[in-house]
């Protein structure tokens, strides 16, 4: 046993703590307390979002936003609860002798591999494969996605492995196929090999006119497709182009629900199915120039 | 048996007690208190330790801050 580790090293509270505040468990780990250091970063790094995320997942989509509210408060208390052990922990220990693993390269490898590493690993884990978050800057898609919204889209979608197929109606998030840096939101209209028809305001898929229900003035209708409907608006004062095509394999089309001021499948074109990164589920933040649109707040999109 | 082991006490408790070097008990509590004092780092070393965890702090809570909020950070749609 070295000369090093007989010798006394009282624990520091503080530094303690705020060595659990960088990285939940690092402060039980300073104290010599592995088992809580381990239980601790697991808590907080995968039971917590990762596990809470996947829970939300598969709940309706009313209760998505709670459930990811519920996980965020969950991490929050792991957090807090780390650096208040932490610095319980290290007061306890006025009289302490360092372990034989506990050194300078010990510490800064946990940092390296559970902060730098596995953490961000984690983040892009659950952007790309699980949920993300999006703001919506434009009123293409109005009534039913209104600009300010931010809202959670669902990335478990249109993949290789995946259960969830593209399905007429859905509000998709995708890359625009003219710039791929750019995301678009709309809705599918149709699918691979479909044939679609505009007249007027009207829309026809595999002959089956879209059209359930318009107001008076023809501008705001109702369109339904199998057990989907939603609304849609058209302005008066901006013609409408006709059009007809069968949408190629592999890709679908897209419209936008505020159809005169969408620039959608009718000037890009077609949406290949590989550049859908996920289907729209639920408002989660609405922002007016005037406040917050606190009647959107958990609108199901889908 | 036993009569033998008694005898073999007795001749060690008629011997003389082993002798203790001079200075012997004063050199054991010197180790002794030696070891239970502190070991106060240099100011350098300290500093070092302080700057070290500043330094990681701040690296460490903004990839902290991106994994509790990530799923609400929210990426902008262009249309």
């Amino acid at each position: 046993m070295s000369k090093v580790m007989l010798e006394n090293h009282p624990r520091k509270p503080l530094f303690a703590a705020l060595m659990s505040a960088l990285l939940p468990g690092f402060g039980q780990l300073y104290n010599g307390e592995i088992n809580k250091a381990i239980w601790v970063y697991v808590s907080f790094a995968i039971l917590a979002i990762p596990m809470g995320i996947v829970i939300a997942l598969y709940l309706p989509s009313s209760l998505m936003m709670f459930a990811l509210v519920m996980a965020l408060v969950a991490v929050l208390g792991v957090w807090l609860f780390g650096i208040v052990d932490a610095w319980r922990g290290a007061a306890k220990q006025s009289e302490y002798h360092l372990k034989s693993w506990q050194s300078s390269g010990m510490y800064v490898l946990v940092l390296v591999l559970f902060g730098f590493l596995a953490l961000p690993l984690l983040t892009n884990y659950v952007r790309f494969h699980q949920v993300e978050s999006f703001r919506i800057p434009s009123g293409s898609m109005s009534p039913t996605i209104v600009r300010g919204d931010f809202l959670f889209a669902d990335k478990r979608y249109s993949c290789a492995g995946c259960k969830q197929a593209v399905q007429r109606g859905d509000i998709v998030v995708f890359a625009n196929p003219n710039n791929r840096t750019l995301y678009y939101i709309k809705r599918v209209i149709a699918l691979p090999e479909d044939h679609v028809q505009i007249r007027g305001n009207e829309i026809f898929v595999n002959g089956q006119s879209l059209l359930t229900e318009s107001d008076q003035s023809q501008l705001v209708i109702t369109e339904s497709l199998g057990d989907k409907r939603w609304k849609v608006q058209w302005d008066a004062s901006k013609a409408s182009q006709g059009l007809e095509m069968v949408v190629p394999a592999g890709e679908v089309f897209v419209l936008g629900d505020n159809r005169s001021a969408s620039n959608d499948s009718r000037t890009f074109g077609t949406v290949p199915l590989q550049d859908l990164v996920g289907k729209a589920r639920q408002v989660w933040l609405s922002l007016a120039e005037d406040g917050v649109r606190w009647g959107r707040l958990g609108k199901v999109l889908n | 048996m036993q009569k033998d082991k008694q005898q073999e006490l007795d001749a060690m408790l008629s011997e003389d007690c082993l002798q203790v070097p001079d200075g012997f008990a004063q050199r054991v509590m010197q180790e002794i208190q030696a070891s239970q004092q502190v070991d106060k780092p240099s100011f350098v070393s300290q500093g070092l330790q302080w700057f070290a965890l500043a330094g990681g702090f701040l690296l460490g809570a903004q990839q902290l801050l991106s994994f509790v909020f990530g799923v609400w950070l929210a990426t902008t749609v262009a249309g």
